[in-house]
């Protein structure tokens, strides 16, 4: 990279990106258990009490090759990989795979994957979808404390109170550091790159969180000691499905745009809302969770909507890119309800539908760069 | 001043010479495997005609598929924006352009000078493209600038062809072949389902006149007149569609040549890089 020196702190959070999985391998190795998870309604902190690993699965970007035989093809390329990884014997170090209830594919993960890894307990956690409504509480709370005697029994440890509330406090702790870090994007030029920042929230994601913890302490006092980095070129917000991949950050910012802020589940969704440490913990989970309304999958969507509007406000975007992997269809049916809410306010949307493996990407490049040089300044 | 516009699409490169806003000379060859050898071969044809060299040229911008290794030129730009620039300069008021090239088709809207307001793209997949008409003149062992007006022949909108996928098309031509079905008919039918492809493409982005057809699909007047049809305007067609994105490119290298003088030469601001090792732009 041209321009002044960046953050040595980064080199640690690459080097998770490169092999993620070397993370959860080294908890086991010391003896530890370690729960893979898939969507956000799986509370991690109860996992943490429980003295597990929660490890959010990320994927690869190859082919889907063996997961065919189990789902139809026009299925999440994202799920198919990570089945193919399951079949593979990639994730043969799970003690447990947690699911939420959000979209078809990892909701039918409760049926597919135990053919696949017969060892693996699976569970679903089959939170409400219609979110912002304390009519869930009596049912969200049950899920949850149903979800935690699955933990319990899994990791042999129980999960008092105390001990959920000290996981709540060392989550709350990343979420607040993540925004913190997040926040110095406002800045113009921002004082990092949208890859850096996706690559500093991913592995975060993976890390144990007292160790993410001391990392992003360090990224923030190196971030403020730093020269901003270079940074022409239109401010672009990313929204849209899961993404495990930097490339397609990479592709906008080598075209000449300035990725300033993200809604991603790997990124920002995770940490936008604390939990806090008042009252009972589960109870605060579920407040917590009842507000995050930020998968397509859930309602209300035109929260979802206000919240992307809130963004472009507050890290001065430019234009928003929606990002759709193939076939994931909760944010397709989207795309047309966001683009209205974008055109009343004169924001430039452009709708991507990405291959999870970058087929396409010849093409995709040139639609990012046609749309940076349509909202560039001329 | 001399500018140069390369454009190097999946069939065809092209290339234009630009004295002043005026068109000096163009070429059009055939795409070779190599993007770098395609690209300076059609250059060196155009600039051959005007009898010129790359030295003389103030500036060069490519564009097309092959834009990014283009080793003469000093900026790469879309084949979106640069259709929008060419066919503001040859289609006056132009404010929706379809264009419809080798292997993908772009319906695209730009303003009073030609830069692009919105634009939608083809998804990944060639049918609706010019190469499957390639493939349906191989298959009817029709030239293919004979197709267009073959296919007018038809006093309907022909046979039906499969619009999603060229292999299934060609099967089912192959059955109408057998059958003893008229070619023109067949063709009629390919040529609408062309047309039924692109069409959800120019009202995804909304028509807006005056709209003008360019790339190399734009030389098919059995697409053209099906599409006029449908979208009840008139197609404006360049006189030469196929080399609006390398006039585009060059109208661009214009633009950049006069912004380098008015600066002193400083030279273009760095655009940040990636931190991954992928390519530059």
């Amino acid at each position: 990279m041209t321009g002044p020196a960046r953050p040595a702190v980064l080199d640690e959070f690459r080097a998770v990106l490169r092999d993620p999985a070397a993370v959860p391998r080294a908890w086991k190795a010391a003896g530890g258990k370690v729960a893979g998870v898939r969507c956000l309604f799986a509370p991690e902190e109860i996992l943490w009490a429980a003295g597990m690993l929660p490890y959010p699965l990320p994927g690869t970007p190859e082919p889907v090759r063996l997961a065919d035989a189990w789902l139809q093809p026009c299925t999440c390329e994202f799920v198919r990989n990570l089945l193919d990884h399951a079949l593979d014997g990639r994730l043969a170090f799970l003690d447990l795979l947690a699911l939420s209830n959000t979209c078809d594919v990892t909701r039918r993960l409760l049926d597919v994957w135990p053919q696949c890894m017969p060892n693996t307990p699976v569970h679903l956690v089959n939170n409400p979808q219609k979110l912002l409504e304390d009519g869930n509480r009596e049912y969200f709370l049950e899920e949850l404390r149903r979800f935690r005697n699955r933990v319990e029994a899994v990791s042999g440890k129980p999960v008092a109170a105390d001990g959920l509330r000290e996981a709540i406090k060392l989550y709350d702790e990343t979420r607040a550091l993540m925004t913190e870090v997040y926040g110095m994007r406002r800045e113009d030029p921002p004082r990092l790159s949208g890859v850096e920042a996706f690559v500093t929230a991913f592995a975060t994601s993976i890390l144990p969180k007292d160790r993410a913890n001391h990392l992003l302490r360090r990224l923030l006092d190196e971030l403020r000691a730093a020269e901003p980095p270079e940074g022409f070129g239109p401010r672009i917000l990313v929204t849209g499905s899961a993404l495990d991949d930097p490339a397609l950050l990479e592709m906008i910012e080598e075209v000449g745009g300035v990725v300033v802020a993200d809604d991603l589940c790997t990124t920002s969704r995770w940490f936008a809302h604390r939990a806090g440490t008042d009252g009972d913990p589960l109870d605060a989970l579920w407040r917590m969770l009842n507000r995050r309304t930020l998968c397509a999958s859930t309602f209300p969507t035109q929260a979802r909507f206000d919240r992307i509007l809130a963004m472009v406000d507050e890290f001065h975007a430019d234009a928003v890119i929606q990002f759709n992997l193939k076939y994931c269809h909760p944010f397709l049916y989207e795309s047309q309800p966001l683009r209205k809410r974008l055109e009343a306010r004169n924001i430039p949307l452009t709708i991507l539908e990405v291959g999870h493996d970058r087929s396409g990407f010849g093409q995709l490049r040139t639609r990012l760069q046609a749309f940076v040089e349509m909202v560039e300044p001329s | 001043m001399i500018t140069l516009g390369v454009d190097v699409g999946s069939l065809t490169g092209k290339a234009v010479v630009l004295e002043d806003g005026e068109l000096l000379a163009w070429e059009v060859i055939l795409t070779g495997p190599d993007s770098v050898e395609t690209a300076t071969a059609v250059a060196h044809a155009a600039l051959a005609k005007a009898g010129l060299a790359l030295g003389d040229m103030a500036a060069i911008v490519s564009t097309g598929y092959g834009r990014i290794v283009v080793p003469f030129a000093q900026r790469n730009v879309s084949e979106i924006s640069c259709h929008a620039k060419g066919a503001n300069r040859l289609v006056p008021g132009v404010r929706t352009i379809l264009d419809m090239g080798g292997q993908d088709c772009k319906a695209i809207r730009c303003d009073a000078t030609g830069k692009v307001t919105s634009f939608v793209m083809n998804d990944k997949c060639a049918a609706g493209a010019g190469r499957s008409m390639g493939i349906v003149a191989d298959l009817l062992k029709v030239r293919l600038e004979d197709l267009g007006p073959l296919a007018l022949e038809a006093p309907g909108d022909g046979v039906p062809v499969s619009s999603t996928c060229v292999v299934f098309a060609r099967s089912e031509i192959l059955s109408y072949q057998r059958e003893g079905t008229a070619k023109s008919e067949i063709l009629a039918g390919a040529c609408t389902a062309l047309a039924s492809r692109v069409l959800g493409l120019v009202k995804r982005v909304g028509l807006e006149p005056e709209f003008a057809i360019t790339g190399g699909i734009a030389k098919n007047v059995g697409v053209v007149r099906r599409l006029e049809r449908a979208l009840g305007v008139e197609a404006r067609i360049p006189a030469e569609p196929q080399i609006v994105g390398a006039l585009g490119a060059a109208i661009f290298a214009r633009e950049l040549a006069e912004k380098k003088a008015k600066r002193g030469d400083r030279g273009a601001p760095a655009r940040r890089s990636s931190l991954g090792d992928g390519g530059s732009s």
